[in-house]
C-alpha cells in the first residue's frame, strides 16, 4: 500500500502507524522529522512550511513508487506538514514496511534525503526577533 | 504568448507576487524570462546562480523554452523534511 499526504493539521503519529505492515512483515519502521527548538544557535518560536501543491504531490509520488520499486516495501507512508508547525510536533512522518529490515532502513534514507532535494516545500523558521527561509541545505 | 509565473518563499518575498500572469515574445527561454523579471525586480539578480525552475510541475534547465499557456514555476532549493 502507498500513502502520501500533505495536511495542515497535526499528523496522528499512532494512527499512522498502525497502517503500516502486514502479517509477511518482519520490519515496520518510521522515521519523524520534528521541530526543534534550536537552529544555528538561535530559539526557534515555531516553522512554517510553504508547499507547490500540484508539484509537491507529482514530485513525491516519484520518490515513493522509486522506493517501491527498488526495494522489497510492503506499504509506504509518507505525510508531510504544510503551513505553521510548533515545536516538538512531528513535520515529516514516513511509514515502511518490508519481510526484512534492510529494505525498511535503505528505502526510509533514501526517501528523507530525496524529499529534501526534489519536493518543492519551503520550511520558514520563526525566532524571537524574526525570521528566516532555510535555502541552503541539501 | 501567455504565461503564469509562480513565486515561492524567498522568491515570492522578492517579487511580492504568488501568481501572476504575463504576456511575452514568443518562444522566449526561462533565462530570457529570468533576464525580464530582474529589471523590475533586482533582488533576483543575485539569486539567479541559486534558483531552480519549473515548467508545469516539472524542473527544467534555464535554457528550456516556454509555450503559450505554460506555468513557470520560480524557486530557492527546497527545504522540507
Amino acid at each position: 500500500m502507498k500513502k502520501i499526504l500533505f495536511q495542515k493539521d497535526p499528523i496522528n503519529v499512532s494512527e499512522a502507524i498502525s497502517l503500516c505492515g502486514t502479517d509477511i512483515d518482519g520490519s515496520i519502521l518510521t522515521f519523524i522529522g520534528q521541530a526543534r527548538n534550536k537552529s544555528r544557535e538561535m530559539k526557534v518560536t515555531h516553522l512554517d512550511y510553504e508547499i507547490y501543491p500540484s508539484m509537491a504531490e507529482k514530485e513525491m509520488k516519484k520518490i515513493v513508487d522509486h522506493a517501491c520499486d527498488k526495494w522489497d516495501l510492503t506499504d509506504c507512508i509518507v505525510i508531510h506538514r504544510f503551513g505553521p508547525v510548533k515545536i516538538a510536533e512531528a513535520s515529516i512522518l514516513i511509514a515502511v514496511s518490508s519481510p526484512h529490515r534492510v529494505d525498511s532502513y535503505e528505502a526510509s534514507r533514501y526517501i528523507i534525503d530525496t524529499i529534501k532535494k526534489t519536493v518543492p516545500i519551503w520550511k520558514k523558521e520563526f525566532y524571537e526577533d524574526g525570521t528566516q527561509w532555510i535555502t541552503d541545505r541539501s | 504568448m501567455k504565461i503564469t509565473i509562480k513565486a515561492f518563499a524567498t522568491v515570492k518575498d522578492i517579487c511580492g507576487f504568488d501568481s501572476k500572469d504575463f504576456t511575452v515574445e514568443d518562444g522566449l527561454s526561462v533565462s530570457e524570462i529570468l533576464s525580464s523579471l530582474e529589471k523590475d525586480y533586482l533582488p533576483l539578480n543575485e539569486s539567479r546562480g541559486k534558483l531552480l525552475y519549473a515548467v508545469n510541475d516539472e524542473y527544467v534547465n534555464i535554457e528550456e523554452k516556454l509555450n503559450d499557456n505554460d506555468i513557470l514555476a520560480i524557486f530557492p532549493p527546497v527545504s522540507g523534511g
